[in-house]
């Protein structure tokens, strides 16, 4: 019962940001980008039904490729670059990563906006379910929720 | 090879084989084995569960800071959000599983989404919230996040039990790693005692060649000595006797009284016969040591084979048998030994007339096949059994050995025969009708 009446206002769509805040900041060493979501959605999306370690079955991702944001902020020849989450979570996440595959800032998914509470806006994702060597799980750490800043190291 | 040396070898074999099936289905099982415990080292649910804490608290510092004026209403809700989508998390994915998998008390995540519900509208409308209202709310996530803790420290236990789980896996691991070393190190000395066994055969065989050449060595020294012993010891003695009795019989002693001539006279072709078997042996060692020697003569054969049979004709006569010479003989040459051929034909006709019935006949031929002389000794006798066959021109061999006692013989005879035709480059053979007859052939080359 309580469970239920949690997931329900977990997926309730009231904690949803506005649309103009800034929910990503992407700084190389001399500027800053800001996205919000409208502009994340600008950018040539890619969609994908993948698993993951933390949701149960498959869901639905789709939102601009990584590359694409990292090459706006000239960020594709550094090797490494620092992501930070609001839950103050933060790794160094290979570039490579962002050429090899299909590296999605995910801003939906199952078609819908994701609130904080569902490990929104940004979700960092990979097409785990198109890729057998990106169920090691070395990728778990790199799927980072919550995503609001991309740094150069 | 012994059967059970070769017995021994195919179980060392097999066991070679198996033993590297072993090592290999070993390896292949331990890739997998390493894979799964690759897997199964996720520290996840401990990370899990302390960002739980860490979150609890994050949000009771943001609450305290809101109500102390040092933080926004914004970071409180956000703060309330990001804890609301880590305790959503318990429930979902890995987490979910390995928390089910250490069977643990999760009780205080449930408790954790009661009051996530229950305070939902009091931080949402946290600016018009009384601070008695927050200072409870503020107790009661204290309350749960020492709950929390002891689930942390619970996940932590089991994990480590994962660990010692992943321990022995690795113990295992490297029990199969020596039980795949035991498996190539045994392989490997199956392998070894293979080649040693073979060594060993060989080794064997070798020795047992040198044991059969040194006991043939030996036994040619004893049959040197033996012949010179015969020469030495019985010749020369006997030289003696036949002289003494011709003497005798030839009334050099004084007239021979009537009652004396006939022991005299079986005396003489006992002697004489003694001497032949003599001659024999030493004519045979001779022959297979390949010491005697040969002079060649051109030989007119049709005059050769009438001395012959005059010479031989009182020797046949004593068997009550007739040797006769076939009429019109080819007029054939050949390249020679005239003793020694006739040495040949002598002993083809002593063995005929030997086996011969009484008032039979002995007959010489010759004749011509292609550019060969073929002479021929043709008896009336009892014949010889099929299963004698070539064994006849082997020394010391008889029909059956109860012909020596009876006719007197060395057994020598046809291998002499034998010897010296092949010596002249001919064959000797020999057609026989058992209680018909026997005729012995041997062909020379003619001489061109």
């Amino acid at each position: 019962m309580i469970r239920t009446a949690f997931y329900a206002a977990t997926f309730a769509a009231f904690a949803l940001p506005v649309a103009a805040q800034t929910v990503l900041t992407v700084s190389n060493d001399d500027s800053s980008l800001e996205y919000d979501l409208a502009a994340l959605q600008a950018l040539p999306q890619v969609e994908y039904a993948t698993k993951n370690a933390f949701i149960d079955g498959s869901s639905v991702f789709s939102g601009p490729l990584l590359r694409d944001v990292l090459s706006s902020s000239n960020l594709l020849d550094d090797e490494m670059v620092r992501m930070v989450a609001i839950n103050d979570y933060e790794i160094s996440f290979p570039v490579s990563d962002a050429l090899e595959f299909d590296v999605i800032i995910a801003t939906q998914m199952d078609g819908a906006p994701m609130s904080v509470r569902e490990k929104g806006p940004l979700w960092v994702m990979y097409p785990i379910s198109s890729d057998p060597k990106l169920e090691d799980s070395i990728y778990k750490g790199r799927i980072i929720w919550q995503l609001e800043e991309i740094i150069a190291e | 090879m012994k059967p059970r040396a070769f017995q021994l070898k195919l179980v060392l074999f097999g066991f070679a084989i198996a033993g590297l099936i072993a090592a290999t289905l070993s390896l292949v099982g331990l890739r997998t084995q390493i894979l799964q415990v690759g897997d199964s080292s996720s520290t996840g649910p401990i990370w899990f569960v302390t960002a739980i804490e860490r979150d609890v608290q994050e949000f009771q510092i943001a609450i305290a800071s809101y109500e102390l004026g040092l933080g926004t209403f914004e970071n409180a809700n956000l703060r309330f959000d990001i804890l609301w989508s880590r305790v959503s998390g318990a429930n979902r994915g890995e987490v979910a599983d390995k928390l089910l998998e250490y069977q643990v008390d999760t009780s205080v995540i449930n408790l954790l989404q009661v009051k996530l519900l229950q305070y939902e509208q009091l931080v949402m409308n946290i600016d018009t919230a009384s601070p008695a209202s927050i200072h409870s709310m503020i107790n009661d996530f204290n309350i749960l996040n020492r709950d929390i803790h002891g689930l942390a420290l619970d996940v932590l236990q089991a994990s480590s039990n994962e660990t010692r789980e992943w321990r022995e896996a690795l113990l295992r691991i490297s029990g199969e790693n020596v039980a795949i070393g035991v498996a190539i190190g045994l392989t490997a000395l199956a392998l070894i005692l293979l080649l040693r066994l073979d060594a060993v055969a060989a080794r064997n065989q070798l020795a047992e060649k040198d044991e059969l050449l040194i006991a043939a060595e030996a036994a040619n020294l004893a049959k040197s000595e033996f012949i010179a012993a015969v020469n030495h010891e019985l010749r020369t003695p006997l030289t003696s006797i036949s002289g003494a009795i011709s003497l005798m019989g030839s009334g050099a002693y004084g007239e021979v009284p009537e009652a004396f001539k006939k022991p005299i006279q079986i005396a003489s072709r006992n002697a004489k016969q003694l001497g032949v078997l003599i001659s024999d042996l030493l004519n045979a060692e001779k022959l297979s040591s390949g010491s005697m020697n040969f002079h060649a003569d051109e030989m007119d054969l049709a005059s050769f084979l009438t001395e012959q049979v005059e010479s031989n004709k009182p020797y046949v006569e004593t068997f009550n048998v007739e040797l006769s010479l076939n009429a019109n003989l080819p007029k054939l040459s050949v390249r020679g030994d005239r003793q020694r051929l006739g040495q040949v034909l002598a002993n083809l006709i002593s063995n005929a007339a030997k086996f011969s019935n009484a008032g039979t006949q002995v007959v010489i031929g010759l004749e011509r096949v292609q550019d060969r002389a073929v002479i021929s000794v043709k008896d009336q006798g009892r014949g010889i059994p099929e299963s004698a066959g070539e064994r006849l021109f082997e020394r010391f061999q008889q029909v059956d050995s109860s012909d020596a006692r009876e006719r007197g013989g060395t057994g020598l005879g046809l291998s002499i025969v034998k010897s010296i035709v092949d010596a002249h480059g001919g064959t000797v053979w020999y057609d026989s009708v058992l209680g018909k007859g026997t005729t012995f052939y041997f062909d020379l080359p003619l001489e061109s």
